[in-house]
């Protein structure tokens, strides 16, 4: 039987995933316009568009790793699924609102710099790496964000 | 393991020797020639002219290159749209197998042949020629082929009217003439008053209606000005034909063009099977020649003598000197250690091992040449956290294989193919590891250390102290580094100031957890202080004045907060290390999940879901584990001692596109 509590932390996990995931596509979709800009100027120079390109997708995978751990902590995968109660339910729900909203915002703004970076990989293809390093700067964020998220999803209920 | 000294090589010689030296030293692949300080009396070198006539001929060349893959990708269109009824291209593209793809490499050319090639163009100059004609000739097909488009547009008109255009004269007493009119303005037109005049509908298309006209001659003036009232334009055709065997006249013309397009391509791919190696060997001869002429530039001369000056790395110095001895070249040489100061090019020799890492660092920045050279601790750590974040026992197994099994199929020049190196060993890392955390294909099985999933804290911990560690062995490098340049005081306050804080700090800590290390507490308080007035010592050493000083000393301080978040940053070992073990238990769990579901079916869709999502999941991750990885060198490890900012060693005659220049036969210098 699914409680309140229970419905609060599925939807968690489905804000971590959604949003997260919604941010990666913006992100993802962005560079890959820029990247198909790129391409069609030098088809050398896939490579390292696809890279960058890449580099937002991650939090989308972040976010599917808190909706898992959420599923897993409340057994929803193996059939009796834990009646939580209401505030056990908005605890997992807060875990995971950090990855929801950072993994959102960052992964779009990751994929600005991801655009950024493929003008710079389009005039001076040897500063690739700088490029990629600029963008993953911006998901140090993200990484913080899962961290706290999962810490509290996997230590809010036992 | 280590940067390579190098030799400053200056060399006085006749000028008629000049073209010899320069060749010789293009070989060699010993010498980057830079600009020789001023000499009075003499003046700098001078060799645009020449620079600009192999321009073109390079110029000529890259056309032949791109111009034949223009034709091959036309013809290859051809050819897939053709049927069996309209043949048109027996045009067939070379086949080239996965195996010989992943092989390929560029080939081999002696110097014997690159010479031959050089000094002989008439085979590639008529070549040239010859593709320039094609290439004109098509265009000209091409341009008559639209005009004959526009053309069959204009006709397609007048395919209603059944009478060759030639007719359409008329005589003495009456005109006759066929033409078009916007349907709109001719269906609300009245020309009752006008009763000499006839008109004849032939037909309608796309809104413009044909007419043919007739009239007195004598009325001709005010006729036409009545038909030019409504739009009406006459045809101005005189050729023997109907408008429809006009058409097929063109169509036939058209097909005909293209053929003979087609025959112009094949022409032009025959030339290129043929005279493609020497292309592209001319190609990089022209490069060749290019980097003398800018040689040339570089040096000071005068009417019967040049200066040359070149960094030569001091392992080859003598080889050098020889080859250049053996030449019969008149010269004199002098060869002398760089002055204090003086930049030099990188030249770094590494072990098997820790020279792939190189192309990791040097996508950072090359070493400068009087640094430490990072890469043995870049290769180390580079190992030891690529696994960490890929972390699963089966994908670190199957990247050694692909990235050490490619390299063994393609077998890569020296120096080449130092990512696949990366990837293998990146492999063999993540192979350890995964038995460490017993992660297999995303399930767990009996891990040495600790399962990521079940105990996330311990993995958190361990994702931690690596940075920490990291981060100290990288101020340990920059104190050694310090006390090897003469600066202790720095070296001391620097980095040996914050040892202590840290150290104390650990104590500290400890001494309030552990009840029996109560008595360190006090102790671990004095080393703090200890500590923390030698960073502030540090911030303001150096500075000049008091409030330089201050502001120097309180900097330093602000620098606990750049620790912190150097040290957070390894956390990602921790995020990706996990993801990596969900994403694989989620493409699990899927595939067994559709395996209960749909009977028979379900087995395929098992075994489909495995293979793509752990493919999926090996990729992503290793992607991630790269990115990150060298993330972490680039900003945690390397602000703490490595400034970089040379300049890889690049010898005169290494700037080759297509050949790979060596002479076998000959002496190996």
């Amino acid at each position: 039987m699914i409680t309140i509590g229970t419905f609060l932390a599925i939807l968690g996990a489905a804000l971590a995933a959604g949003l997260a995931g919604i941010g990666s596509a913006i992100g993802v979709g962005m560079g890959g316009q820029a990247a198909a800009g790129v391409t069609s100027e030098d088809p050398d120079k896939f490579g390292s568009c696809l890279i960058l390109q890449l580099l937002p997708g991650t939090q989308g995978i972040y976010g599917l790793l808190i909706a898992f751990i959420v599923f897993i902590k409340i057994k929803l995968l193996s059939g009796a699924v834990l009646a939580l109660s209401l505030a056990e339910g908005l605890g997992i729900l807060a875990g995971c609102l950090p990855l929801a909203i950072v993994g959102l915002i960052s992964a779009i703004h990751q994929g600005k710099v991801a655009v950024s970076g493929m003008a710079l990989v389009a005039k001076r293809p040897e500063e690739q790496s700088k490029a990629i390093v600029m963008a993953v700067m911006v998901e140090t964020y993200a990484i913080l964000a899962l961290l706290i998220s999962f810490l509290a999803v996997f230590f809010a209920i036992k | 393991m280590a940067l390579l000294p190098f030799k400053k090589l200056t060399l006085i010689a006749h000028a008629s020797d000049e073209e010899k030296i320069l060749t010789l030293l293009s070989r060699t692949g010993s010498a980057e020639i830079i600009k020789t300080s001023e000499i009075e009396h003499c003046a700098a070198g001078d060799a645009n002219d020449r620079e600009e006539g192999i321009l073109s001929e390079s110029a000529e060349l890259a056309f032949c290159l791109d111009f034949w893959r223009a034709e091959r990708t036309r013809l290859n269109k051809i050819r897939k749209k053709q049927t069996e009824e309209r043949k048109i291209t027996n045009y067939e593209p070379k086949k080239v197998s996965l195996l010989d793809k992943i092989r390929a490499k560029k080939p081999d050319v002696s110097f014997d042949e690159f010479d031959r090639i050089g000094a002989d163009r008439s085979e590639v100059r008529a070549a040239y020629k010859r593709l320039r004609e094609i290439s004109q000739e098509e265009s000209e097909l091409k341009g008559e082929e639209s005009r004959n488009l526009s053309l069959i547009e204009q006709l397609s008109y007048y395919t209603c009217a059944d009478i060759p255009f030639d007719r359409l004269k008329g005589d003495r007493r009456v005109s006759v003439s066929v033409g078009l009119v916007p349907a709109d303005l001719y269906k609300g037109s009245d020309f009752a008053d006008l009763p000499v005049l006839y008109l004849q509908e032939l037909g309608e298309r796309q809104r413009v209606v044909t007419l043919f006209v007739a009239y007195p001659t004598e009325e001709r003036g005010l006729c036409e000005e009545r038909l030019s009232a409504i739009g009406f334009s006459k045809a101005t055709f005189t050729f023997p034909m109907t408008a429809t065997e006009k058409i097929a006249e063109l169509r036939a013309r058209n097909e005909e063009i293209f053929r003979t397009s087609v025959s112009l391509a094949e022409e032009a791919v025959a030339i290129e099977d043929k005279m493609r190696p020497q292309v592209e060997i001319l190609f990089d001869y022209c490069r060749v020649e290019q980097e003398k002429c800018q040689a040339i530039d570089k040096t000071f001369r005068s009417g019967t003598s040049f200066v040359l000056t070149a960094w030569v790395p001091a392992h080859l110095a003598e080889s050098t000197e020889t080859a250049l001895g053996n030449s019969g070249a008149t010269y004199y040489s002098i060869y002398e250690d760089p002055k204090e100061g003086e930049a030099y090019p990188t030249f770094t020799k590494n072990n098997p091992v820790v020279a792939p890492y190189e192309s990791i660092t040097n996508m950072y920045s090359a070493p400068s040449p009087r640094e430490i050279d990072p890469n043995p601790f870049v290769a180390f750590f580079y190992f030891v956290l690529f696994g960490l974040m890929v972390s699963d026992a089966a994908y670190g197994l199957i990247l050694a294989l692909f990235g050490f099994g490619l390299y063994a199929i393609r077998k890569p020049r020296k120096g080449e193919g130092q990512l696949l190196l990366v990837i293998g060993m990146g492999g063999v890392s993540t192979l350890i590891w995964g038995i460490m955390f017993g992660g297999y294909f995303g399930e767990t099985f009996h891990p040495v250390l600790f399962s990521p999933m079940n105990d996330p804290m311990s993995m958190l911990i361990l994702s931690i102290g690596m940075g920490v560690f990291q981060i100290l062995f990288g101020m340990g490098i920059a104190f050694v580094a310090k006390c090897k340049n003469k600066k202790p005081l720095e070296a001391i306050f620097g980095e040996g100031s914050w040892f202590v804080l840290f150290i104390a700090l650990g104590l500290f800590v400890m001494s309030g957890m552990l009840s029996g290390m109560s008595g360190l507490k006090l102790p671990s308080l004095i080393l703090l202080g200890m500590g923390g007035a030698g960073v502030l010592i540090g911030g303001a050493l150096g500075r000049k004045g008091l409030k330089g000083k201050l502001a120097g000393a309180f900097s330093n301080v602000y620098g606990v907060t750049g620790f912190m978040s150097d040290i957070l940053s390894y956390c990602r070992l921790f995020g990706l290390g996990l993801a990596t073990g969900v994403v694989g238990m989620v493409v699990n769990k899927i595939a067994f999940i559709l395996m209960d579901l749909i009977p028979v079916v379900g087995y395929l869709l098992f075994v489909a879901v495995l293979v793509v999502g752990h493919v999926f999941n090996i990729a992503i991750n290793t992607l991630g584990a790269y990115v990150h990885n060298s993330r972490l060198q680039y900003v945690e490890f390397f602000s703490r001692f490595y400034t970089g900012g040379g300049h890889i060693f690049k010898p005169m005659g290494s700037n080759l596109k297509y050949i790979y220049l060596s002479d076998k036969g000959g002496k190996e210098l």
